[in-house]
C-alpha cells in the first residue's frame, strides 16, 4: 500500500503557472468566465498564490503552488455530514460528487481553502467540451470539488504495472501539474518508501508543510532555503 | 375546571378565533405572497445553483447559516424559557407560556429549513439519513434540532389541549379540527394528573435539549480549526445568545400582540419588568461573553486570530461589529436598567436592538473568519444577493404568518393555565411561601440547651 | 417494439451524448464524424509528439488521442528545448484548438462594410488577379507581406513567394538585433547557453516568463540541474515579476537606466581587474584608447567607464544603491560562467540599443562569447538550400533607414506612414497569424493605411484587429491542425528544427499559409511559378530537410535527454546517410517532431564576430561611419570629427563624439505629461497571441495579482500612497493619446513612480474572448524612436492616474509578520 505524497521545492519554482494551466486541463476544471471571476468565484484545484514577507525591512515575494496538501487528519472529512469525502486508504483526500449535498461545511473547515463549489453547472463554451480528459469524470452544479492526486493516473500507472507483472515503482505515477513544470519542482510518489524521491525531500531539512501546527498532517511538503 | 366558567372571565381572548376580521384575511394574504416569492426565489436557486446568492471562494457561507443561527438562536425563547420558569414554579408565567412555545415551534420550523436553503444539491438531503456520518456536527446539528423540534411542538401541544377542548365544546369551526385536536379531553381528574404529569416530563427533558441545541450549533463551528471559530466557551456563548435573543423576541412579541389582541389585561407591566430584568441579565451575561471571547484573542495574538479580530473591529465589518456592541449591550442595559426607561415602548425598542444586534452578532461570526482565511487568498468579501435577502424575507414572512395562523385558530394565552392560576395558586403559592419562610420561634432551643 | 437492452442502452447513450457534444447552441460545431467516433469510438488512444505553435518558443508536445481525437497536452520530456515543462499558454493548446470564435472558412468584405462568406476558389481567384495586374504593371514591389510566423522554413518560402512577385517587402515584426549588428558585425541573434551558465545577469528580461524561450530558460537554468547546482540568476529590472523574485539579487531601477547600470557594472569589473583580460586583448577592438586611421586619438571603452560610469553616478541615475552595483560586479566576477542577457523593458525604450550594447559589453568583458555558459553561435541547420531567385529591384520598405534614424524602421510604422504619405504606396498587403493593429504603437496609424491599401488579405484564425479591417479574411489551420516546420527559436545555444505534420485535420475550412502562397503561385505562372515549383507545402518541407538528412548531423529527438548521450555524439561527430535514408529519417523525424544538434564547433571566430576587425567593437565602427555619413551629408568637406559630432546631433543624441559609438547611457526619452512613466510588461499567459480564445488563459490572466480577466495597473505602495489610490481601486491611465481602465495592484516591492500594465487584454474584435475584457496599454502609447533602429519605444510614454472608483470587493492577503491593520 501507497502513501501518496507531494513535495514542491520553492528554490526551484519560478512561479509560471504551469501546474495551474496543467491541472485545469487534466482534471477538466472549466472557466467561470469574467463576471462570476469578479464575484471571487474563480475555481482552481491547484493555484500559485503570491506571498509577500516582511523581513528586516526587506519585502520579498514568493509565489507558491497551493493544493489540497491531502492531510492525513482531514478537517474536512472530519465535518462531512453525509461520507462524501474522505480518506482513502493511499492517504488522499477524496470526494463522491454523487453523494456531495453541497453544503460547503468541508470548505468552511479546510485550513487551506483547497476545496472549491460549483456555483453553477460548469460551462463549455463551443466544442470545448471535445478535448474533457476522459479519464477524469466532469462535475456538476451545487458540489465541492477538489485536488485528486491525479488519483486516475495512479489506477492507469498500477493497472500498467500489473500488465508489466510488477508493482508500482517510485516516477511510475506523476501528476499532471509535476509533468508540466519546467523547473521540475514537484515531485509525486510514496512517502512510505523510504528510497522514493519524495520521502527523501520530505526528510529534508529544508522541508515544510503550510500550517504543520494545525496538526493536520499534510502530505504536501514545501522546500525552501531556511533563513 | 368547568367550561363555563371561562366563558364569562377569559372570553376575550378567544375573539381572534370567534370571530376573524378583515385584519386577519389582509395579513394572511401580504404574508403569504413574500413567502410565496420567497419560493420562487429558492426554485430559482435549484433551477440555476447557488450562484444565484452573494457566496464565493472563500466566503462559503453566508446569509443562509446566518439566519440559520439566528432563527435557532430565537427559538430559545420560548420552550427553554416557558420550562425554566414552569420549573421554577413562577406564578407569573400563566399568560407568557403558550407565546413563547409557539415561538419556538414556528421558528424552528424556520430556522432548521436554512441549511436545505443553503445546500447545492437540496435533492439530497437525504443522504443524511442513507448516508450520514454521526462524527459531523452537522449531524448532531440535525438530531438534536429534530429532536427540539419534537419535543417543543409535543410541549406546546399537550398544554394546549384542555383549552382545545374549550374550543371545541362551544362549537368553534372547524369542529373537526379541535374535535381531533382535543383528543377526548373531558377534564377527568385522571385526565388531569395525566397531563400534568407529561408537562412535567416534557418540561424537564426540554431544557436539556434546548441547551443542546444551541450548544451544538456552535460546534459547527468550534469544532473547525478556523481563527475566530475554533473557541471552547462558544458552547455557553451561544446558548447565552440563543436566551438572550429569545427573551427579547419573546418581549417583542409579547408587546404587539397585547396591542393587536388588547391583552392589556392578561399582559401587565409586572410580566414585562420581569422578563426585562432578565433580559438586562442576559445582556450582561452577554457581554461578559463577548469580551471574554475577544479578550483572549487579542491577548493571544495568534496572526491569524487577530487578522479576523482586526477585520471586525476595525476593518470592513467595524459596523456591524460595533453596531452589534451597540446593539446588544448598550442600548439595551441603558433602557433597562432605569426605572424610568423601562416602560413598555422602552423594552419594546430594547427587544428590538438585541433581535438585531444578535443577528449582526451571527453575521460577525460567520462571515469574516471565513473571508479571511489562513491560506494566503486575498480577504473575502461578501455581499448578500436579492434572492438572499428574499429568503431572509421569507423567513421573516413566515413567522409572522406562523403566529397570525395560531392565533387564528387558537388561543394565546393558556386558558386553563390562567384559570388554574386563579383558582388554585393563590392558596398554593401562600403555602408554598409557608414553607419558604423560617420556622416560627418556639421554646425548643431552651428544651435543648437543657439536658 | 422490444428493443433488446444493449440497443436501447445504446440509443440512450447516442442521445445523451449528442446533448452533451452537439446540443448546445454554438456559433459552430465540430464535425458530426468526429462526433460520432467521440461517441461510438473503440477508446483506443494513442500518443503523437508536435511542436507548440501558439508562440516562437518551438516547445515540444506530446498529444494524447483518444480514437484520434485530441484530449491531452502535455510537455514532451526528451523535447531538448522543453524538456518536459510547458508554459500555461501551451497547455490550453486544446482550448484554442476547440475554442468558439474560429473562423469558419473564407470571408470578404461586403458592399455594407461588413465580412460575408465566400469560397477560397473565389478569393484566390480574386488575389491571383490582383497580383497578375501589379506584375504586369511592373508594380510588384507594391506587394508587402507581414508574417507572424516565426519558421525560417515558412520565411523562405514567403521571401520566395515575393522574390517572384518583384518585392521585398517581407517583415516578421520581431526584435531588431541591431546591437549584434553593430558590435559582432552578425544579423542573426546569438545563442546564450543558459545551460551551462552558473550566474545569468538579465537586464529587464523576465527571463522564467518573457523573452523568446522562458520554459527553454526555466529548464535550462533549473529543470535540467539538481537543486544545488541551479543557475544563479541577478535581475536588474523596474518590476519585481514572478522572475524577478527569484534572483539571488534584484536591482530595481529607474526605467531607462538599465544600460547605465551595465555600464556602472562594467567600471567596477575593469577598476577592480574582474574583466577577462585575455578574451578583451584577443577578441575585442576598442577597449583601450586607440589611433584610427587618421591618427587621431580615439576614446577606448576603458576610459569611458572609468571616467563616466564611476558607482556613484550611476546609482544616481538609476536611483538606487551604489554599494549594489559594486555587489553585482564581484559576484559577476566571481562567477565561473557568467552571461548577461536583455530583454523586455531593455529592449523596448528608445534607447533600447545602446542598452543591448551595454549588456552586451558585460559578456565581452567577462570573456563570455564562444565559452560553454556563454554567448554562442547555434550550429546552422544544414537544409536544403534554394536555388537563389534574382534580387527584386526596389529595397524592402521594411529596411530602408530614413533620415531620422540610423539604420532602420520600425515596420509597422513606416508601412503606414509610406501608404498614407503616399511616398510608399502598398496596393496588396498580406498579414498572416500577427495583429499589428492591437499590438503596435502605431496600430491606429496602420489602421487608417489599411482602409487605404486596395487589397488586404488576413490569413488568420481568429477574427483579430487586423483581419476585421482586411478586405479578405482566409482562415488558417491551427498549430495542431498544420504542417509545422519549426527553426531554432532566437537565443537558443543549440539548433532545434521541430517539423510536425497535423495532428487533426483541420476542424474548420482553413487552408494552410504555405499551401495558399503555393496555391497563388501556381494561379501567377511565370516568374511566380518558377519560384514556388512544390506541390504542396510538406513537399517543400520534405526537400528541405533533405539536406539536414543527408548532413548527418544532429539527430532527431528520441528517448531520454542524457548529458552523456550529447558526450557521444559530440565524440562520434559526424554520420553519413544514402539518398535512400532519407524517406525513413523523413518519416523518423515527422513522426518525433524533432531534430536538434547540441554540438558547437568552438573557436569559429567567424560565426561570433563578422566585423571589420573581426573582433567585438566595443567601439562600433560600422555605428561610427553611419553617424560621420549622417553628419556629412549636404556638408561636404567636414571633417570625421565634425561630421561624428553633427551626425550624433541630427539623431539628437546626448553623447558627444566617441562616446556615442560605444554603449553608453543615453537618457530616455519621456513623451506626454504625467506623473507616471507606463511600462508593459508581459505575463506568461499572454504569451503569442492565441490564449486570448482559451478560456482558462484569460481565467488565469493575472494570477500572479489575484486579477483574473483584468487588466491592472501595478503601483509602488508610496506612488499610490502618493495619488490616494488603494489596491482594488478602478483606475483611467491617461496619456496624451487615450486612455484605459484599469484596477489598482499594489507591489509592496514595485519602484516608485511607475505603473506596469500587462500586455495581451482589450481586444475589440471578436474573435477572442478577450473582446471587451481589460485593457491594451499599447493603444495608448506616444510615438517616440529608438533613433538607431527606429522602433518605436513602449516605454517612453508618461501617464496620469484618475480614480474611477474605490474599491468594492475584498483586498490583499496580509503580508507575513505583521497583521496590524
Amino acid at each position: 500500500m501507497s502513501r501518496w505524497g507531494m513535495a514542491i521545492d520553492l528554490d526551484r519554482c519560478t512561479g509560471c503557472g504551469s501546474c495551474m494551466a496543467a491541472c485545469h486541463q487534466e482534471n477538466n476544471l472549466t472557466a467561470v468566465g469574467p463576471s462570476e471571476a469578479a464575484l471571487d468565484r474563480v475555481f482552481h484545484w491547484l493555484r500559485v498564490l503570491p506571498e509577500v514577507s516582511e523581513a528586516h525591512a526587506e519585502v520579498t515575494v514568493t509565489y507558491t503552488p497551493q493544493l489540497c496538501v491531502q492531510c492525513d487528519k482531514p478537517p474536512c472529512v472530519r465535518v462531512c455530514p453525509v461520507h462524501a469525502t474522505y480518506l482513502s486508504d493511499e492517504g488522499i483526500v477524496a470526494q463522491i460528487y454523487a453523494r456531495c449535498i453541497g453544503c460547503r461545511y468541508c470548505m468552511a473547515a479546510c485550513p487551506y481553502n483547497a476545496k472549491v463549489f460549483n456555483w453553477y453547472e460548469p460551462q463549455w463554451p463551443g466544442q470545448l467540451q471535445a478535448k474533457a480528459n476522459p479519464d477524469v469524470s466532469l462535475r456538476y452544479k451545487g458540489v465541492v470539488e477538489k485536488c485528486t492526486f491525479c488519483h486516475h493516473r495512479v489506477l492507469k500507472a498500477r493497472e500498467d504495472a500489473a500488465l508489466a507483472g510488477r508493482g508500482l515503482r517510485d516516477g511510475d505515477v506523476s501528476t499532471a501539474c509535476e509533468d508540466s513544470c519546467p523547473a521540475k519542482a514537484i515531485v509525486f510518489g510514496d512517502l512510505d518508501d523510504p528510497a522514493s524521491r519524495v520521502s527523501r525531500l520530505a526528510r529534508s531539512p529544508r522541508a515544510s508543510r503550510h500550517h504543520e501546527d494545525l496538526g493536520t498532517e499534510p502530505k504536501v511538503y514545501h522546500l525552501a532555503r531556511k533563513e | 375546571m368547568s367550561a363555563d366558567k371561562h366563558e364569562f372571565v377569559d372570553g376575550d381572548l378567544l375573539r381572534s378565533i370567534e370571530q376573524s376580521g378583515v385584519g386577519f384575511r389582509v395579513a394572511t394574504t401580504v404574508l403569504g405572497l413574500t413567502v410565496l416569492t420567497a419560493w420562487v426565489l429558492f426554485s430559482r436557486q435549484i433551477l440555476e445553483g447557488l450562484g444565484v446568492t452573494g457566496l464565493n471562494q472563500p466566503v462559503a457561507w453566508g446569509f443562509y447559516i446566518v439566519n440559520f443561527v439566528f432563527f435557532i438562536g430565537i427559538s430559545h425563547a420560548g420552550t427553554l424559557i416557558s420550562a425554566i420558569l414552569r420549573l421554577s414554579q413562577a406564578e407569573w408565567r400563566r399568560p407568557i407560556t403558550r407565546m413563547a412555545e409557539v415561538i419556538t415551534v414556528v421558528v424552528l420550523a424556520i430556522g432548521a429549513f436554512h441549511p436545505v436553503l443553503d445546500l447545492g444539491r437540496p435533492e439530497r438531503a437525504l443522504n443524511i439519513f442513507t448516508a450520514g456520518r454521526l462524527q459531523s456536527p452537522l449531524l448532531w446539528d440535525v438530531s438534536s434540532i429534530s429532536a427540539y423540534f419534537m419535543a417543543s411542538t409535543v410541549y406546546l401541544y399537550i398544554p394546549m389541549i384542555p383549552d382545545i377542548a374549550i374550543l371545541r365544546d362551544r362549537g368553534v369551526r372547524p369542529r373537526w379540527l379541535y374535535s381531533f385536536l382535543a383528543w377526548g379531553w373531558q377534564g377527568t381528574p385522571r385526565q388531569q394528573a395525566v397531563l400534568g404529569r407529561a408537562v412535567n416530563i416534557m418540561m424537564v427533558l426540554v431544557i436539556p435539549i434546548a441547551v443542546s441545541v444551541h450548544t451544538v450549533i456552535s460546534y459547527i463551528f468550534a469544532m473547525t480549526l478556523q481563527p475566530g471559530w475554533h473557541s471552547t466557551i462558544f458552547g455557553p456563548y451561544f446558548v447565552v445568545g440563543a436566551i438572550f435573543s429569545g427573551i427579547a423576541a419573546l418581549l417583542m412579541v409579547m408587546i404587539v400582540l397585547r396591542r393587536i389582541f388588547r391583552l392589556e389585561r392578561y399582559l401587565k407591566q409586572i410580566h414585562f419588568d420581569y422578563l426585562s430584568r432578565l433580559l438586562l441579565i442576559m445582556a450582561l451575561l452577554w457581554f461578559y461573553f463577548t469580551f471574554s471571547e475577544y479578550l483572549t484573542a487579542f491577548f493571544g495574538h495568534e496572526p491569524a486570530e487577530m487578522r479576523v479580530f482586526y477585520y471586525k473591529v476595525s476593518g470592513p465589518y467595524a459596523p456591524f461589529f460595533w453596531g452589534m456592541v451597540v446593539c446588544n449591550f448598550l442600548v439595551p442595559v441603558l433602557i433597562l436598567a432605569f426605572r424610568r426607561t423601562r416602560t413598555i415602548p422602552g423594552i419594546f425598542v430594547a427587544s428590538l436592538t438585541v433581535v438585531v444586534g444578535m443577528w449582526l452578532e451571527r453575521l460577525n461570526i460567520v462571515v469574516p473568519s471565513l473571508a479571511n482565511p489562513r491560506s494566503g487568498l486575498p480577504t473575502g468579501y461578501y455581499l448578500p444577493s436579492v434572492v438572499e435577502w428574499g429568503m431572509f424575507a421569507g423567513g421573516i414572512a413566515t413567522f409572522i404568518l406562523g403566529f397570525v395562523l395560531f392565533a387564528r385558530f387558537f388561543p394565546l394565552i393558556s386558558l386553563w393555565e390562567i384559570q388554574e392560576g386563579r383558582e388554585l395558586s393563590v392558596a398554593e403559592t401562600a403555602a408554598r411561601l409557608e414553607t419558604y419562610l423560617p420556622d416560627p420561634p418556639a421554646a425548643a432551643p431552651a428544651e435543648e440547651a437543657s439536658p | 417494439m422490444i428493443l433488446p437492452r444493449r440497443d436501447l442502452l445504446k440509443m440512450l447513450g447516442v442521445g445523451a451524448g449528442a446533448v452533451g457534444l452537439g446540443g448546445c447552441r454554438q456559433a459552430w460545431s465540430v464535425p458530426d464524424r468526429l462526433v460520432e467516433l467521440a461517441l461510438r469510438g473503440p477508446g483506443l488512444e494513442s500518443q503523437v509528439q508536435t511542436i507548440c505553435g501558439l508562440c516562437a518558443g518551438g516547445c515540444g508536445l506530446t498529444v494524447r488521442l483518444v480514437d484520434g481525437l485530441p484530449v491531452g497536452i502535455r510537455g514532451n520530456p526528451h523535447h531538448p528545448l522543453n524538456r518536459g515543462g510547458l508554459c500555461p499558454v501551451g497547455l490550453a493548446g486544446l482550448e484554442v484548438l476547440y475554442a468558439p470564435g474560429r473562423l469558419q472558412g473564407p470571408l470578404r468584405r461586403q458592399a455594407g462594410g461588413e465580412h460575408g462568406a465566400t469560397t477560397w476558389e473565389e478569393a484566390l481567384d480574386e488575389i491571383a488577379t490582383r497580383l497578375t495586374a501589379l506584375t504586369a504593371a511592373g508594380q510588384g514591389d507594391r506587394v508587402a507581406f507581414l508574417s507572424g510566423e516565426p519558421s525560417e522554413l515558412f520565411h523562405d518560402l514567403a521571401r520566395r513567394f515575393l522574390h517572384g512577385l518583384g518585392s521585398a517587402n517581407l517583415s516578421r515584426l520581431d526584435d531588431a538585433g541591431l546591437a549584434h549588428e553593430l558590435t559582432q558585425g552578425i544579423a542573426r541573434a546569438p545563442g546564450y547557453d543558459l545551460g551551462g551558465a552558473d550566474l545569468v545577469v538579465s537586464f529587464g528580461l523576465d527571463l522564467y516568463e518573457d523573452g523568446p524561450t522562458p520554459i527553454h530558460a526555466t529548464a535550462a537554468m533549473i529543470g535540467s540541474r539538481p537543486t544545488e547546482q541551479l543557475g544563479a540568476l541577478i535581475q536588474v529590472g523596474t518590476r519585481v515579476s514572478p522572475s524577478a523574485s527569484k534572483a539571488e539579487i534584484f536591482a530595481l531601477v529607474r526605467p531607462g537606466t538599465l544600460g547605465a547600470f551595465a555600464l556602472g557594472i562594467a567600471h567596477t569589473l575593469v577598476r577592480e581587474g574582474g574583466y577577462d583580460r585575455a578574451f578583451v586583448a584577443e577578441h575585442t577592438f576598442g577597449f583601450d584608447d586607440w589611433t584610427d586611421e587618421d591618427g587621431r586619438e580615439r576614446l577606448g571603452f576603458r576610459r569611458l567607464l572609468l571616467e563616466r560610469y564611476y558607482p556613484d553616478r550611476v546609482a544616481a541615475l538609476c536611483g538606487c544603491d551604489p554599494a549594489l552595483i559594486v555587489r553585482v560586479a564581484r559576484r559577476l566576477a566571481a562567477a565561473a560562467a557568467p552571461v548577461a542577457v536583455a530583454g523586455g523593458d531593455a529592449v523596448r525604450g528608445t534607447n533600447a540599443t545602446w542598452t543591448q550594447m551595454a549588456v552586451q559589453a558585460l559578456n565581452a568583458l567577462t570573456g563570455a562569447f564562444d565559452r560553454p555558459g556563454g554567448v554562442v553561435m547555434p550550429p546552422p541547420i544544414p537544409l536544403t538550400p534554394l536555388a537563389a531567385l534574382p534580387a527584386p529591384p526596389a529595397p524592402s520598405l521594411f529596411a530602408a533607414a530614413g533620415d531620422e534614424t540610423a539604420f532602420g524602421v520600425d515596420p509597422v510604422e513606416a508601412l503606414a506612414a509610406g501608404v498614407l504619405d503616399g511616398t510608399r504606396p502598398v496596393e496588396l498587403l498580406i498579414v498572416l497569424d500577427t495583429n499589428p493593429v492591437f499590438s503596435s504603437p502605431a496600430g491606429d496609424r496602420l489602421r487608417e493605411a489599411l482602409a487605404r491599401i486596395p487589397t488586404v488579405v488576413a490569413l488568420a484564425s481568429f477574427m483579430d484587429e487586423t483581419a476585421a479591417a482586411a478586405e479578405l479574411v482566409l482562415p488558417t489551420p491551427t498549430f495542431l491542425e498544420r504542417w509545422q516546420g519549426a527553426t531554432t527559436p532566437r537565443g537558443v545555444a543549440f539548433s532545434t528544427l521541430g517539423l510536425a505534420p497535423p495532428v487533426v485535420e483541420p476542424l474548420t475550412d482553413a487552408r494552410h499559409p504555405g499551401d495558399v502562397l503555393l496555391e497563388l503561385g501556381r494561379r501567377l505562372g511565370g516568374e511566380a511559378a518558377a519560384a514556388l515549383p512544390w506541390s504542396d507545402y510538406p513537399a517543400y518541407l520534405k526537400q528541405r530537410i533533405e539536406g539536414l538528412a543527408l548532413s548527418g548531423q544532429g539527430s532527431v529527438v528520441t528517448g531520454s535527454f542524457e548529458e552523456s548521450w550529447i558526450q557521444f555524439l559530440e565524440e562520434r561527430g559526424w554520420r553519413f546517410l544514402g539518398r535512400k535514408e532519407i524517406e525513413s529519417f523523413w518519416r523518423t523525424l515527422t513522426q518525433e517532431s524533432s531534430w536538434w544538434n547540441p554540438v558547437r564547433s568552438r573557436g569559429d571566430w567567424g560565426r561570433l564576430f563578422a566585423t571589420a576587425s573581426g573582433r567585438y567593437e566595443f567601439f562600433s565602427r560600422r555605428l561610427e561611419a553611419r553617424l560621420v555619413e549622417l553628419g556629412a551629408a549636404g556638408e561636404g568637406g567636414a571633417s570625421a570629427a565634425e561630421a561624428l559630432a553633427r551626425g550624433s546631433a541630427r539623431l539628437g543624441l546626448e553623447a558627444e563624439g566617441d562616446e556615442a559609438c560605444m554603449p553608453h547611457h543615453e537618457p530616455e526619452a519621456a513623451r506626454g505629461e504625467g506623473e507616471l512613466t507606463l511600462l508593459p510588461f508581459r505575463p506568461i499567459t499572454a504569451r503569442g497571441s492565441l490564449g486570448v480564445t482559451s478560456p482558462m488563459v484569460l481565467e488565469m490572466f493575472g494570477y500572479t495579482a489575484f486579477s483574473p480577466w483584468q487588466t491592472w495597473a501595478e503601483l509602488a505602495a508610496e506612488t499610490a500612497h502618493e495619488l490616494d489610490l488603494g489596491d482594488g481601486d478602478e483606475v483611467r491611465v491617461e496619456s496624451d493619446r487615450g486612455h484605459f481602465a484599469a484596477v489598482v495592484r499594489i507591489h509592496p516591492a514595485a519602484a516608485a513612480g511607475t505603473v506596469h500594465v500587462p500586455l495581451g487584454l482589450g481586444h475589440e474584435a471578436p474573435g477572442s474572448l478577450a473582446a471587451g475584457i481589460g485593457a491594451n496599454p499599447v493603444g495608448i502609447m506616444l510615438a517616440a524612436r529608438d533613433p538607431l533602429s527606429g522602433r518605436l519605444s513602449r516605454t517612453a510614454t508618461r501617464v496620469r492616474l484618475a480614480l474611477v472608483k474605490r474599491r468594492s470587493r475584498g483586498g490583499p492577503p496580509p503580508r507575513h509578520g505583521g497583521s496590524e491593520a
